[in-house]
């Protein structure tokens, strides 16, 4: 048996996904995974925006995906999020999605939002890419570098080599005005310091400097 | 605004008749917020040391402490000894062998955990020092945050290593068994022997505070039994 999904089975998806004139983002793509390597344990992580959730549900559902438990079931979601939701269909797709974009908290099992400037310019900045002729709504770059900074900080406490070269590769196609906007939203006084050691490509010390940081 | 870098550094409840809420938030890269009920009160990290140190200053002015800088307790000790710091009547300075003194070590169950007295040489600490069992690196202790259980027993050892002033182990009056220190206890047998002689300091209460730490233990234990509930639940 395939371990990794066949690819027709991710443009049918996306197809039908585009057909359902449906808001949604694409919020990562793992070592270019989609459409062709996506291995069969692995999710689609894509953002729906919150008042589109109940169609988006019904067009799962008519395309014989079941909900599952997502994974984060137990966290407690602060400020009121929306809880995360898991889908599967027949052949073994998962669907994670996010109706807010959150990250983990430094206090166990807690989810917190980011901030919601940064959540309503989701679906507004989002960049067309294509698998095959297919067209996919992914998250802006803007948003994607703030997204992976944050994620690497708080969900995975280190920044992988994954990571960073995709950082390295946003870099320079980033608005770093509209970059240091959202950062600030996350990291406050710390988003210079942050800067400078992404900057300086000093990746392994930034969790430790950023639990260390007292500069405010 | 949202800040995920929250870390809170204290949390208690219902402490008399006024305060419901009482929670301490460090925003890193924000602000120190105190709670307390519906207030909130924001400090930069100045103003809070400042803050802390005025409290403490009014703490050791107390003639009931007999000048004891309650500072140099460890934190974790101190917060957990704070719901009886009224109680306390007088503390002094008594010498003991190590080999006279207990030690508490936690057994944990899948619904609840219990506490057992041992032997400074029985303890999960002192077995790791020896290299007998590694069982301690997955003990459950309080740490602070990002650090494991093996970087703070190695952190105490080197510091115990360069400086012979250490702060005294913590013992109530009445009992053998050490409240606060048993890192520097298991060290210090591990870099001597058992009859080591270790400076203790001996807290005696006004009253017995047994009945009032058996409630304070089942309100703990009627929280974590709603909190599974609730995630059970969800």
């Amino acid at each position: 048996m395939r371990d990794i999904h066949h690819k027709d089975v991710i443009f049918d998806f996306f197809s039908r996904l585009n057909e359902a004139n449906l808001d949604y983002v694409l919020l990562r793509n793992s070592n270019n995974e989609l459409p062709s390597k996506l291995k069969k344990n692995k999710d689609i992580d894509l953002w729906v925006a919150l008042n589109n959730r109940e169609r988006f549900i019904k067009f799962l559902k008519k395309n014989n995906f079941r909900k599952i438990r997502h994974p984060l079931r137990k966290y407690i979601r602060l400020y009121g999020v929306s809880k995360f939701e898991m889908f599967i269909n027949k052949f073994g797709l998962i669907v994670d999605i996010n109706y807010e974009i959150c990250v983990k908290s430094l206090s166990k099992l807690h989810l917190v939002p980011i901030d919601e400037h940064y959540q309503r310019n989701i679906l507004k900045n989002f960049k067309k890419i294509y698998f095959s002729n297919v067209p996919i709504k992914h998250i802006g770059d803007n948003e994607y570098v703030v997204l992976l900074i944050a994620r690497q900080i708080f969900d995975k406490e280190a920044f992988s080599a994954w990571s960073i070269s995709e950082i390295n590769k946003l870099s320079s196609i980033c608005n770093s005005k509209i970059v240091y906007q959202y950062l600030k939203l996350i990291f406050f006084s710390f988003t210079d310091e942050l800067l400078y050691l992404i900057n300086k490509k000093r990746y392994k010390i930034i969790n430790q400097k950023y639990i260390e940081f007292k500069k405010y | 605004m949202s800040n995920p870098g929250v870390i809170l550094l204290a949390s208690k409840t219902n402490i008399g008749p006024n305060i419901v809420r009482l929670d301490i938030e460090d925003n890193i890269g924000e602000s120190i917020h105190i709670h307390i009920n519906n207030f909130r009160f924001d400090f930069t990290i100045d103003q809070f040391i400042s803050f802390s140190k005025a409290i403490n200053k009014s703490q050791v002015n107390l003639q009931r402490f007999k000048g004891l800088d309650f500072h140099n307790f460890d934190s974790f000790f101190l917060y957990r000894l704070s719901p009886f710091m009224n109680d306390i009547d007088s503390i002094s300075y008594k010498n003991i062998k190590l080999k006279d003194l207990k030690c508490a070590q936690k057994i944990k169950l899948p619904f609840f955990s219990y506490w057992v007295f041992k032997a400074i040489g029985d303890s999960h600490h002192y077995n790791f020092l020896t290299n007998k069992s590694s069982k301690f690196s997955s003990y459950e202790q309080d740490n602070y945050i990002k650090v494991n259980n093996i970087q703070r027993i190695n952190n105490v050892k080197n510091y115990l290593k360069k400086n012979k002033n250490y702060e005294p182990l913590v013992i109530y009056e009445g009992s053998n068994i050490i409240r606060d220190g048993l890192h520097r206890a298991a060290i210090l047998q591990n870099l001597n022997d058992e009859n080591y002689i270790v400076k203790c300091l001996v807290v005696k209460f006004r009253r017995n505070i047994k009945i009032k730490a058996f409630i304070n233990n089942i309100l703990n234990l009627f929280i974590k039994i709603t909190n599974k509930f609730k995630n059970i639940i969800k």
